[in-house]
């Protein structure tokens, strides 16, 4: 940090004051204003290479482990979400696999439940979580893993992931939203890619 | 009852904010302690409803009243004690003080009537009684007289003595009230342009993504604003205790100066798993969160060399024998040392939250909670216990009833904070998710965390009575005899007090422009992209509370309408 | 210091902080928006993902406009829906817009079976309409109307009825004085033992969270109600067992977002059978604080 030409120590201006701890200080040290400003750069440089760390951490998993928050800002009418013609249609619910074997789930938050309730995927495939909510503020997590985001009304949260491992886990609302928030709970299975069976139509819903 | 002397006549005005900040400090700790036991394994069950109401109650009142309240008490005694002279516009600072207290009752009454489960964060379209969000503008707008008071008593000062440092202590209590002032900016926006119209029955829409990022315009700032009076301890009354002299004064005003600039215009990390805000604003307020690490940092290393040299003082010898030297007797230092204990601990888990990526294994888990509780009743909280410890002898003209006792309860403020928060981190990275009022740990995932739940509840209960001990402390203090011989408050002084520093580190109205500068970018893209898409996704607000007129499902959309009948 | 003025460019302090601040935000804004959008989480998705192409792309998806809603545009199956009722400000305007007196002369209709003054008939399946909410009924006979709700007799009344006969006889309904409480043990078996009772309650106020039944009180009320959600209290019985039943199987299948089916699905014949009872008792959602 660039510091100014420091004022010399005890300025004939500064008033005189009763004995205080301080005084103390002054006869056994007496450190020189120049060792302290000396010190505190060299600390400056430590806390910027803190700041520098930190930022080369973020952006290197960013870039190499794609650990980045989503982003798809993307509006729709909650109270027609589930209408005809809606992509969050209630027989569009689900997963279901596209033509490029990408497998899309979309999910309808609502209180207090998440349509579907139990959500078949299959392990280390590409998996796009589309959700929305019909009325207020949810937020998805899938316990052990990095599955996470917030439900907004109004607006699609997208997420892209893969599983690593079969197994079921849970899906827990993690966003308050109402009195029987902590009912909202949904589970995940994530099946071998066998029993997800291909499907060239993509018409099928799981 | 007051030693008025001491603080220029502001005596009573001191206490009467330190005391009502503290008047409801153990019921609400109690209500934070009967939520952890209630989701805890060996909880018993109370209807959801009484859960999420006392969970708001717990955090409008630890969230908005109890740190105005503190740090409004504290502000008026810098100011008095720091420039050394009467407040000016005392009437101006007691009509705020009612404004707040009065807006208090306003909020917390709904909550106990079950009208406002909405969480201090609000969360619409869900919509509250409108008397809580009426309350909670009263208590901003309370909170505003003292940072005008703050303001002029400092612009006023400066006038006449033209070219001489503001003392720190004042310095850093303005600082502090700015920060609050652009920082509630955010969450009054939000109440007064679409809560209360919803509340009310005035507007039936509301945009839950703009509602979500102008809360979080206030919810990292505010944050700052309950830390800096524990940072304003940190520098003018720390090495006072200790029998040192701060390291540096200079650098105590650079930190303050940064947290103005940079504590507010970064809550979009808050928001980084949100559908309605783009991954480049996400980022740019990732770099503005790395650098409030800058201040906490230059914090650190002048205490600890302004403890340096009160070790060194008391004979400690070696690398790191002065550590062992200092006066741990005195609770200042005591709490301070405590204080940078979980500061330490609660900071590196705050790394993980504003990490762009990594937080998405943790956001909205109880890993969140922990963290807060770890900074703000953990690092922050033990420092307003020092506030009062520091200043209840100049306020009543008293001495302290028993140091023994002062020591007790900041070591068991400090175990049961520890036993809190520590274990309750672990259940986060476990998955758990966070704001339930029950979970069912008979499931075999939710079972393995269940053992770290119980040692964070006994935690809470050590917490509650080292809470009910400070409250005997604050209560006893009052009785002993007068001892002429407490004289005033007296800030510490630096090794080398400056008798002169530059313009720009003894005034704000640079930093300030600086700031705003910030702001309009950071929250300039976001909020003109959200308007630009307007209409296009509202959603009908949500009453929550139950309708005693019993008129059947009405939601907040229909007010007026159901009105308008014959 | 002075001399040089707060806002003079000799000052240092105001330079290297508004150097500072600029170069945070070029830094941000340059990675952010420009050089992240490039790689996003295309080290997950490998090269399924496509890179936005420009700077004025790259910018948009740092917006968040990325376009990704046409990337998983896929065949859809054949549409299904629950109810066409759609709650905007509109819709509930109108429902709650009824005229009492125009309604009662529609519920001539309605006596037949719902009783006299919706107080309920001899038939414990069919409920009472007593005190129940505008916008429950007119939601009601809306899904009659359409066909999402199926019940003999109840579709061709429907039919018959228009948005504001609806509308009319659901003000007229909910006018009405409470039916009284049905404390016996009617349609009881096995009987409501206080193993049975314990449990009813339980799903009544807290619900069952792994197996996603959210608790009945926080949409029937009184702590929170859901739009068009039906007070529960003092209705038959057999009716409401009934209906938990009809939605476990899909025979009941107009509640707009599953919730009902989904809730009830998860529900043992023998628990419909006590929640029924539990709420007829009138010990049901409105006792709830």
């Amino acid at each position: 940090m660039n510091n100014p030409p420091s004022p010399s120590p005890h300025a004939p201006d500064d008033p005189p004051r009763s004995a205080t701890p301080g005084e103390a200080a002054d006869k056994e040290l007496g450190i020189p204003e120049a060792v302290i400003v000396r010190e505190e750069n060299r600390w400056v440089l430590v806390v910027v290479g803190v700041f520098l760390t930190i930022l080369a951490t973020i952006v290197f998993s960013a870039v190499h482990i794609g650990a980045e928050p989503p982003s798809n800002v993307e509006t729709i009418n909650p109270v027609s979400a589930n209408q005809p013609g809606s992509e969050f249609v209630e027989s569009n619910l689900g997963s279901g696999m596209q033509a490029d074997g990408t497998v899309v789930v979309r999910v309808l938050a609502q209180q207090y439940a998440f349509v579907p309730s139990v959500i078949t995927v299959p392990v280390d495939t590409p998996v796009v979580f589309r959700a929305t909510s019909a009325d207020v503020v949810h937020g998805l997590l899938i316990m052990g893993t990095n599955v996470n985001t917030m439900i907004v009304p109004g607006y699609v949260a997208t997420l892209r992931t893969r599983f690593a491992k079969t197994g079921d886990f849970l899906m827990p609302c993690h966003e308050f939203c109402g009195p029987s928030h902590h009912d909202m709970w949904a589970r995940v299975r994530v099946v071998p890619k066998a029993e997800f069976p291909f499907d060239p139509s993509g018409e099928r819903r799981f | 009852m007051t030693n008025s002397r001491n603080f220029y006549g502001a005596s009573s005005l001191v206490l009467a904010h330190l005391w009502s900040a503290f008047a409801l400090f153990v019921p609400g700790i109690a209500l934070g302690v009967w939520q952890m036991w209630v989701r805890s394994p060996w909880g018993h069950f109370a209807t959801a409803a009484t859960y999420y109401s006392s969970v708001t109650a717990h955090g409008s009142f630890f969230g908005y009243i109890f740190p105005t309240l503190v740090a409004m008490g504290f502000g008026y005694a810098c100011c008095a004690a720091g420039l050394a002279r009467p407040i000016r516009g005392m009437a101006w600072a007691w009509t705020g003080f009612w404004m707040v207290v009065t807006g208090s009752v306003l909020v917390l009454v709904p909550v106990l009537f079950g009208q406002a489960g909405v969480l201090y964060t609000f969360y619409p379209p869900l919509t509250a009684n409108a008397w809580y969000y009426g309350g909670l503008v009263t208590v901003i707008i309370g909170s505003w007289i003292w940072v005008a008071v703050l303001v002029v008593n400092m612009v006023g000062w400066k006038r006449e003595n033209p070219g001489k440092p503001v003392p720190l202590a004042m310095f850093a209590s303005v600082a502090s009230a700015l920060v609050w002032l652009w920082t509630s900016l955010g969450v009054l926006s939000e109440v007064v342009f679409y809560l209360l119209p919803v509340a009310l029955g005035w507007r039936t829409q509301v945009d839950a993504g703009l509602g979500r990022v102008l809360f979080s315009w206030t919810l990292h700032g505010i944050v700052y604003f309950w830390l800096l009076p524990a940072y304003i301890a940190y520098y003018t009354l720390a090495p006072q205790a200790a029998g040192s002299r701060l390291y540096s004064d200079i650098m105590g005003r650079l930190a303050f100066l940064l947290f103005v600039v940079f504590a507010m215009p970064i809550g979009i990390h808050h928001l980084f798993a949100d559908p309605q805000v783009g991954s480049g604003t996400k980022f740019l307020h990732t770099v503005f969160t790395i650098m409030v690490v800058v201040p906490t940092l230059i914090t650190v290393f002048s205490i600890t060399a302004t403890m340096e040299i009160s070790g060194r003082l008391h004979g400690g010898k070696g690398v790191f024998g002065w550590v062992a030297a200092l006066p741990w007797k005195e609770p200042t230092v005591l709490a301070t040392g405590l204080s940078f204990i979980m500061l330490g601990i609660g900071g590196a888990g705050g790394i993980i939250n504003m990490s762009y990526g990594m937080n998405a294994s943790i956001h909205n888990t109880q890993f969140v909670t922990a963290h807060f509780h770890m900074i703000y009743p953990g690092a922050v909280v033990i420092m307003y216990f020092v506030i009062i410890y520091e200043l209840w002898p100049k306020l009543t003209g008293r001495p302290l009833w028993s140091l023994r006792l002062v020591r007790t309860q900041l070591w068991l403020w400090f175990i049961g904070i520890m036993l809190l928060t520590i274990p309750w981190h672990v259940a986060g990275l476990l998955g758990q998710p966070r704001r339930m009022a029950f979970y069912d740990y008979s499931d075999p995932v939710l079972a393995r965390i269940a053992p770290w739940v119980t040692p964070s509840v006994i935690g809470g209960f050590i917490a509650l009575l080292s809470a009910t001990l400070l409250l005997v402390n604050m209560a006893l203090s009052h009785l002993p005899a007068r001892d002429e011989n407490i004289g005033p408050l007296q800030f510490a002084l630096s090794v080398n007090p400056p008798s002169r520093i530059p313009a720009a580190l003894n005034g704000f109205g640079y930093w300030n422009v600086l700031m705003l500068v910030v702001l309009g970018v950071n929250y300039g893209i976001p909020i003109a992209q959200l308007l630009l898409l307007k209409n296009a996704h509202t959603s009908p607000g949500y009453q929550v509370g139950s309708h005693p007129e019993a008129d059947g499902a009405i939601p907040a959309v229909n007010r007026e309408q159901r009105d308008a009948q014959p | 210091m002075r001399r040089h003025g707060l806002f003079s460019i000799h000052n240092p302090w105001k330079f290297w902080g508004a150097v500072l601040v600029a170069s945070m935000l070029v830094m941000g804004i340059a990675i952010g928006f420009l050089w992240l959008p490039q790689v996003q989480e295309r080290p997950v998705f490998g090269d399924r993902l496509k890179k936005p192409g420009g700077w004025f792309a790259s910018f948009c998806r740092g917006l968040g406009w990325t376009g990704d809603a046409q990337a998983t545009a896929t065949a859809a199956p054949p549409a299904r829906w629950a109810s066409d009722m759609q709650w905007t400000p509109d819709t509930v305007h109108l429902a709650l817009s009824g005229d009492r007196a125009r309604g009662e002369f529609v519920a001539l209709n309605c006596t037949a079976c719902h009783g006299e003054k919706g107080q309920g008939g001899q038939q414990t399946w069919i409920p009472k309409l007593a005190r129940m909410d505008r916008l429950v009924i007119y939601k009601q006979l809306a899904d009659y109307r359409s066909g999402h709700r199926q019940w003999g007799v109840m579709n061709a009344v429907a039919m018959a009825l228009s948005e504001q006969d609806s509308a009319d006889v659901a003000a007229y309904f909910n006018s009405q004085a409470q039916p009284p409480l049905q404390l016996g043990q009617e349609g009881s078996n096995p009987p409501l033992t206080d193993a049975r009772f314990k449990d009813a309650q339980k799903l009544v106020y807290n619900g069952d969270p792994l197996r996603h039944v959210a608790a009945c009180a926080t949409c029937h009320g009184p702590s929170a109600r859901m739009t068009a959600a039906p007070d529960l209290q003092g209705q038959h019985p057999a009716y409401l067992t009934r209906q938990l039943g009809d939605f476990a199987q899909g025979h009941r299948a107009n509640d707009l977002h599953l919730q009902m089916r989904a809730i009830a699905s998860q529900l043992s014949p023998d628990e419909m059978n006590a929640l029924g009872l539990f709420l007829a008792q009138g010990k049901g959602p409105r006792d709830a604080r």
